[in-house]
């Protein structure tokens, strides 16, 4: 077949594109073939469609999810879930977008409806509560991952996080910001951000966030994680 | 950082919305008519995303967004963000 470009697939992730000037091949990194569909497949559409809607001036969108949808069952019975939470996501912009633009013009969906046809009341409120509070703690992570490294760089990723986190019940949150505190107690991520000791504002932090439940817990869950800002190959991660 | 306020309504045209966005597997899953006249003379509407007017729905602006079949087992099989791409730089054809 003739052509002026060849598209390549290869294993990797998906729906990545590697684009090289000089040879002008594409790369496609996309698991030929690809994976069987799943439920995403009605989270995407309601992404979608509220992103279109809201391109086209709409500021309150009111989401129809019909009854084919809605009730197909098997994989996809959480639906209206997959759908409130896709719906929210489009509503969401990135934190220096919010700042740059104000939050009015970056955001400005105001309220969004729900109707799942064939869906009784008491599950339909379920799922959108649901959605709504897996979507609160999508946005801190957004906010955190999509900020560039000098506005998540680490004192202001910790700044961020205390202020969200503030006048929460049941919440702490605890940031350990003294470099020699943090070489003595993390000596490893002190060995790996060495290179930020002359920046104060890259200064690496370790911020402890504690949910502990009101009416008592049985076990201790504990998700430990990294943040890299600036990653000058091992120089300075934090 | 606000989240928009949310609620569960029972009808297209609910007061204080201004669109209804369709969440459909095809166009044929709903009954509004300018689905149907739209689905008449868009053979790809049930594969992309489509605004149009219509009466009777919030706003008087309906979305429709399908998600494609549920029950196939394969997506597409080639690897379409790399052919697009491929497109807007000048490729007239591909070759997998």
């Amino acid at each position: 077949m003739l052509c002026s470009l060849v598209a390549t697939a290869v294993l990797g992730k998906p729906h990545s594109v590697r684009y090289e000037p000089c040879t002008r091949s594409i790369t496609a990194l996309r698991t030929l073939p690809c994976p069987a569909d799943d439920p995403r497949c009605i989270s995407d559409a309601a992404k979608a469609g509220v992103a279109a809607a809201v391109a086209a001036g709409a500021k309150a969108p009111l989401v129809q999810v019909t009854a084919a949808v809605a009730g197909f069952g098997g994989e996809y019975a959480r639906a209206t879930l997959l759908a409130a939470a896709g719906a929210l996501e489009a509503c969401y912009s990135t934190i220096q977008t919010r700042e740059a633009r104000g939050e009015a013009a970056a955001e400005p969906v105001t309220a969004l409806g729900f109707w799942f046809e064939g869906v009784d009341a008491a599950d339909a409120d379920a799922a959108i509560t649901k959605a709504v509070a897996v979507e609160k703690g999508r946005r801190v992570a957004r906010d955190i991952c999509s900020g560039d490294p000098e506005r998540m760089a680490p004192p202001a990723c910790a700044e961020y996080i205390e202020a969200t986190f503030a006048g929460l019940k049941n919440i702490t949150v605890e940031v350990e910001s003294d470099f020699d505190t943090i070489t003595a107690t993390y000596p490893l991520l002190a060995a790996v951000s060495r290179a930020d000791k002359m920046v104060p504002r890259h200064h690496p932090r370790i911020v402890t966030v504690t949910y502990t439940p009101a009416g008592g817990f049985s076990k201790h869950v504990a998700i430990v994680g990294k943040g890299v800002t600036y990653d000058t190959g091992e120089d300075s991660p934090h | 950082m606000p989240i928009p306020a949310t609620s569960s309504v029972t009808g297209p045209a609910e007061a204080g919305y201004d669109a209804l966005v369709v969440v459909v597997r095809s166009p044929e899953d709903c009954s509004y008519p300018e689905v149907a006249a739209t689905a008449a003379v868009d053979s790809g509407a049930g594969a992309k995303v489509s605004v149009m007017a219509a009466s009777g729905v919030a706003g008087g602006r309906l979305v429709l967004t399908p998600t494609g079949p549920l029950t196939r087992d394969f997506g597409e099989p080639l690897p379409r963000p790399g052919a697009v791409l491929a497109r807007c730089h000048g490729g007239a054809g591909q070759a997998a």
